[in-house]
């Protein structure tokens, strides 16, 4: 198989605008001929439902929630990036660009990140016509505050509940779409499988989660917009119930995977207080912009930190990187906090956690001010832990927050089946190997209201799309495969619970494939993990029935696909000899503990494809060409 | 920390359903109410029994899915929020 990107010639400013004049364009009376399944109903999914109805094709859309305004977007506290230069300290779509592929460590696509910055400045511009309360300045402005890995302030934000705002908006014009008949809604709903007819993507199966039904349902394309898959580590900030099935299910169906160890833990987050915890809460990375990370300079300090002197505190990432301070990059803070805490310098009870002090914003600002910036934050954080950070810090410790890897997609986010798009944190595109904070929404909302809009068109109007009805034989084989699934999970009755499972899982990743990964370590995970596999499949307990709402069946499909793909997680990781961003090998690291890079046998995206069950996947390499900017050691010293 | 919950069961819309008493033991009062919830689903598994079906999702009090009826009300003691099933025990989601 060959990888083609489908990146547009020219230069880069220019790239887009040229690529959308070239796109074939469906004519309006066309449309509504059109049928497109959109799986997923946060800000990529909800945002592509409604621009893609709003456009008069016919659309269905599906979450497994209760309600579409469920989906796990609406957890995100910090902010949305744009490259509008309000504040006239320097920014410019070039440089978001540049802070972009710089951040993710070389290890992302030019064309896409470009085309990302070129439209946040319109994301804001819709969001705000939406009605979002973005927070103003006393002008009535638009108040923008830093981000991680940027010296420039772009941050938009409503608080610290900016995905909650940005994703009523995006429901809002979701549901008059309902409303108008243009899309129709299916909550409680989950995919199962795509179905290919003569190699395009034709629909896909659902399970009603309520009466398990299955369904079949058509479509001329179908957009995956269904999140990432940091659940694999079962402690994460994600929902509990975001889940890597549907592009698993894709990637079984032929959909290349990309990248799949490229995954991103969050330097702040409350840290864990015993062995029944169920998830991990992030504390927003805008708490860096006031709130200064330290530790004790003496190992094994256990004084109440009120009692430890300024003189023998180690405000480490202000003193390492002096030029960003407390904002470098999510990967940097978390690896940091990790060598403090290994080095026996970690606070509380665990000794796994570092503090984020808010003493002298306080003092500055006064706790008004901060209450005013971060009211809800704090608020959360006492509610979980019991301490109030206005008298005494918080501690934090990294979490699993984001994965970057995701289906591969071409310039256009089409998957390598025809038919078949990936948006948002589904896809692997813009991030490379680490994140920028407040990236995320302004890459689903991206994609789901200003790319795909333009890209679906040009695969409607350029395709030949026969008729098929769910009656078909592709129907029929993927229904019967689901169902074949679901009664081999529940025939199994065995001993260990499915969490029990989940947990191990977890463990395994979190050890040997979270912050720091060796070629040992790596190779040990895979034993395990498919030790553990087979433990699933002979052992599992699935208690109930197929014939109504069983929420231990759900879980246990989602763990079965988690399984499969945290084993390709760790030969993704074990492939990759280099350090780059989140992914770390402690056998590749510069004098100073930073990731080291091998630019010439590594700059590539790693795209899998699967070959069957249990056999082993092939790699193929999309190389990184940088026309634009040059690679560097990255440094924010 | 040891409980006796009385949960309301109901197989579906067509069977009827009761208050069925557990108790519970072991538990942490660093736990939220749902992960208190998961210690006991995870004991009526082993026992061959049918865990409590409940809606959940972000478990940080932000996404509104939780919807359980503790002690007469909806989410718990405390009003304008969803939050307080999210938080540790040891903040009064009981009392």
């Amino acid at each position: 198989m060959k990888l083609d990107a489908k990146i547009p010639s020219g230069s880069i400013s220019e790239k887009w605008s040229k690529h959308k004049f070239n796109l074939k364009l469906v004519n309006p009376a066309n449309k509504r001929k059109f049928e497109i399944i959109v799986v997923g109903s946060g800000l990529a999914g909800a945002s592509a439902a409604a621009t893609l109805a709003e456009l008069g094709y016919k659309v269905k859309c599906f979450c497994f929630q209760d309600s579409p305004r469920r989906a796990h977007s609406i957890a995100a506290q910090g902010g949305i990036n744009a490259a509008k230069n309000y504040p006239n300290d320097g920014d410019s779509v070039y440089r978001l660009f540049y802070d972009t592929i710089k951040g993710g460590d070389y290890r992302a696509r030019e064309a896409n990140v470009h085309r990302l910055a070129e439209v946040s400045v319109n994301i804001i511009d819709q969001c705000v016509a939406q009605g979002v309360p973005f927070a103003r300045e006393y002008g009535g402005h638009l108040d923008n505050r830093s981000f991680g890995g940027a010296q420039v302030s772009r941050t938009f934000y409503s608080r610290g509940m900016t995905g909650q705002q940005l994703l009523l908006g995006a429901y809002s014009a979701l549901s008059r779409q309902i409303g108008l008949g243009n899309v129709q809604m299916f909550s409680r709903t989950e995919m199962l499988d795509v179905v290919l007819v003569e190699g395009q993507t034709r629909g896909i199966i659902t399970r009603n989660l309520v009466t398990g039904a299955i369904e079949r349902h058509a479509a001329h394309a179908v957009c995956l917009a269904t999140g990432g898959y940091g659940n694999v580590f079962y402690l994460s900030t994600n929902a509990r119930g975001s889940n890597v099935t549907a592009t698993w299910r894709a990637h079984k169906k032929g959909a290349l995977f990309g990248n799949p160890c490229f995954t991103q833990i969050h330097p702040t987050c409350i840290p864990v207080s015993g062995d029944h915890q169920s998830k991990l809460t992030l504390m927003s990375e805008s708490l860096r912009n006031d709130g200064r990370v330290w530790v004790p300079k003496t190992k094994g300090d256990n004084r109440r930190p009120e009692d430890i002197p300024e003189a023998e505190r180690d405000y480490y990432l202000e003193r390492i990187y002096p030029s960003f301070g407390n904002l470098v990059p999510r990967d940097v803070a978390s690896r940091k906090a990790k060598e403090m805490c290994d080095a026996g310098r970690g606070v509380g009870a665990s000794g796994l956690a570092v503090f984020l002090d808010f003493g002298e914003a306080i003092n500055r600002l006064g706790e008004k001010a901060v209450k005013q910036k971060y009211g809800n934050l704090f608020d959360m954080y006492q509610q979980i832990t019991g301490e109030n950070p206005y008298k005494t810090p918080m501690r934090i410790y990294p979490a699993v927050h984001y994965t970057m890897g995701g289906l591969w997609v071409d310039y256009n986010l089409m998957t390598t089946i025809p038919g078949l798009y990936a948006l948002g944190e589904a896809n692997f595109s813009d991030h490379g190997a680490n994140r920028l904070g407040a990236s995320a929404l302004m890459q689903g909302l991206a994609d789901g209201y200003f790319v795909i809009p333009y890209t679906i068109g040009d695969y409607l109007a350029s395709s030949n799309l026969p008729i098929v009805k769910t009656d078909h034989p592709a129907f029929v084989e993927a229904e019967n495969q689901v169902k074949d699934r679901i009664h081999k999970l529940l025939s199994i009755k065995g001993k260990l619970t499915v969490n029990e499972i989940h947990r191990q899982l977890g463990k395994i990743m979190w050890d040997y494939c979270g912050m720091a990964r060796s070629a040992e370590g790596l190779t040990h995970a895979r034993k395990l993990i498919q030790d553990l596999k087979q433990d699933f499949w002979t052992n599992v307990n699935v208690p109930g029935s197929d014939a109504d709402l069983n929420q231990a069946l759900e879980h246990a499909g989602r763990l079965a696909d988690f399984l499969e793909l945290g084993e390709l997680m760790v030969v993704d990781a074990l492939e990759r000899n280099e350090s780059c961003g989140g992914h770390f090998r402690t056998e590749y690291q510069t004098p100073e503990n930073e990731a080291l890079r091998d630019d010439d046998n590594y700059c590539y995206v790693a795209a899998w494809e699967y070959q069957g069950d249990n056999q082993p996947e092939v790699l193929h390499k999309e190389a990184l060409v940088f026309e634009n900017v040059k690679l560097t050691q990255r440094s924010y010293k | 920390m040891k409980l006796t919950l009385k949960v309301w069961r109901q197989k579906n819309t067509q069977s009827y359903g009761r208050l069925e008493t557990y108790k519970i033991s072991n538990i942490s009062p660093d736990m939220s109410f749902l992960e208190m919830m998961d210690v006991l689903n995870e004991e009526l598994i082993r026992k061959g029994e049918e865990p409590v079906a409940f809606d959940h999702d972000c478990r940080e009090g932000v996404c509104g899915m939780c919807s359980m009826y503790i002690n007469g009300r909806a989410h718990g003691p405390k009003s304008g929020t969803t939050n307080c099933i999210c938080e540790a025990l040891k903040m009064g989601t009981l009392s």
